[in-house]
């Protein structure tokens, strides 16, 4: 494997989104697969808050937790320099859609501070936002299932006019629900409007098979590497929870004719759906992050984490491709164990170092304890 | 003559073939079909006709190997068999055939 050729030893990098449970956010399967791809540098998780259960899996060398993005760029670059001052970081690969358009707006700071960065442009951003999905199908010519932005409810009643129900009611971020008539509609409307605010957005329900795919855009119209799946297992939330491996040629296609279309830079995941009515992919959703499910990919051969760390530092990365063939995942919950007193500690102090050495610590604990047992009786 | 009556009878387009060499089979009648990401279980007979069809026999073929084998009168087969395809075109995992040119 090319990948292992280089281990970045002496390198110090950050990641954020250790959150694991029931709606997992991708860090610890980034952190997973540059490991596996032979990175021996240090990783530090950039976290929220102590609960976030990647912490304590121990994947990440320390942690720090950093303000939110929504505390605004001061807070966040003055916590930036406190870390540096002991972990001189290289590169910060940010795995939360919540968190790239402050990196974005970041991007001139953190080049002077010496990080480097491999994400999309503003633009590549924006027009990637749900509430302009429409607009990017026209502009690119890529196919998307027709939608419109609410702002009122009352537009809710003049959707049939232009819309057979039933159709799909999204929020601007997050959220999705299929409303069958217009009360059902109206009611989602105020649901995702009270939670996730203005537009609430309205698509055309197309029945069909969705599928998912990851992928990294050189920039240039390039694609370095991409898999795709199809969801086995969803959460309540609609959320994978397992899947299987994919290999349709015309999928591929359209993947990678949307990147080249956008010039996408960095890791994406693309929605698409084979709507039934004509057997064509439509583009239902562009996330401008890793899924959770990267590890996935990696594991087909195409580590694509690994790639965005190459492309960061400036190296060449050449087109990956997939060498394991009928693969499935299943997302597997386990419960991990930490003491208390560095939960405490991480809470207070808002950093945690040597995270592998003290979860050790509580390991072999209980390895002693077990052993002392054992000779007591 | 012989060859030309063979070719009449072939139902399998080379695409069909492509699409049908696609798949993964295992032994045990667990079918993935790749493309889709869905998968099927197959019984013993399904199992072996679709490994004919995959090795590209044609209909003619496949009856003689049936009728070789099985208990079964041809006009059973021929009933079975067009239940078959038609259920592999139900799931995608053929296309589905050209309509007949009118001669």
């Amino acid at each position: 494997m090319a990948s292992a050729a280089k281990n970045y030893r002496d390198m110090c990098i950050a990641i954020s989104g250790l959150h694991t449970g029931e709606n997992p956010q991708p860090g610890v399967p980034v952190i997973w697969s540059l490991r596996q791809g032979g990175y021996e540098g240090k990783i530090v998780g950039l976290v929220y808050d102590a609960n976030e259960a990647g912490i304590w899996a121990g994947v990440a060398d320390e942690v720090f937790e950093i303000p939110y993005p929504s505390d605004g760029s001061e807070a966040f670059l003055s916590r930036l320099n406190y870390i540096r001052q002991s972990h001189p970081l290289k590169v910060i690969m940010p795995t939360l859609d919540s968190e790239i358009m402050a990196y974005l707006r970041l991007a001139p700071k953190l080049a002077e501070m010496g990080i480097k960065t491999f994400l999309p442009t503003e633009e590549q951003f924006k027009l990637r936002s749900k509430n302009k999905l429409s607009e990017l199908g026209k502009l690119k010519k890529i196919r998307i299932p027709a939608s419109l932005n609410l702002s009122d409810a009352a537009m809710v009643w003049k959707l049939a006019d232009s819309f057979s129900f039933p159709v799909m009611i999204k929020g601007p971020f997050y959220d999705a629900y299929k409303a069958s008539t217009p009360e059902e509609a109206e009611k989602f409307f105020h649901k995702i409007r009270a939670e996730w605010g203005l537009p609430v957005i309205v698509q055309e329900f197309l029945a069909g098979d969705e599928y998912n795919m990851v992928a990294v855009g050189d920039g240039k119209g390039g694609c370095i590497g991409s898999i795709s799946m199809r969801k086995t297992l969803v959460t309540a939330k609609g959320k994978a929870f397992g899947g299987v491996l994919v290999e349709d040629p015309e999928l591929n296609a359209f993947g990678r004719d949307v990147i080249k279309k956008l010039s996408w830079r960095g890791p994406l995941e693309l929605e698409v759906l084979k709507a039934q009515r004509d057997g064509a992919y439509y583009l239902i959703e562009i996330n401008p992050r890793f899924p959770a499910w990267v590890r996935f990919a990696t594991e087909a051969g195409q580590n694509l984490p690994l790639a965005v760390l190459k492309l960061a530092l400036g190296e060449k990365q050449p087109r990956l491709r997939s060498h394991r063939k009928g693969l499935f995942f299943i997302r597997h919950s386990v419960d991990v164990v930490g003491d208390i007193s560095h939960f405490g500690e991480l809470s207070s102090t808002g950093e945690l170092r040597n995270i592998s050495m003290l979860l050790n610590q509580i390991q072999s604990n209980g390895r002693d304890q077990k052993a002392l047992r054992k000779a007591a009786h | 003559m012989k060859e030309k009556s063979n070719q009449a009878q072939l139902k399998i387009s080379p695409e069909a073939l492509e699409r049908l060499k696609g798949l993964a089979i295992s032994e045990s009648g667990f079918l993935f079909d790749p493309i889709t990401g869905y998968s099927y279980n197959l019984n013993s007979t399904a199992l072996e006709l679709i490994h004919l069809l995959q090795a590209g026999k044609d209909r003619q073929q496949m009856m003689k190997q049936m009728l070789d084998v099985y208990d079964v009168h041809v006009d059973d087969f021929d009933r079975d068999f067009e239940q078959f395809l038609g259920l592999l075109q139900e799931y995608g995992l053929l296309p589905a055939a050209a309509p007949k040119k009118k001669s």
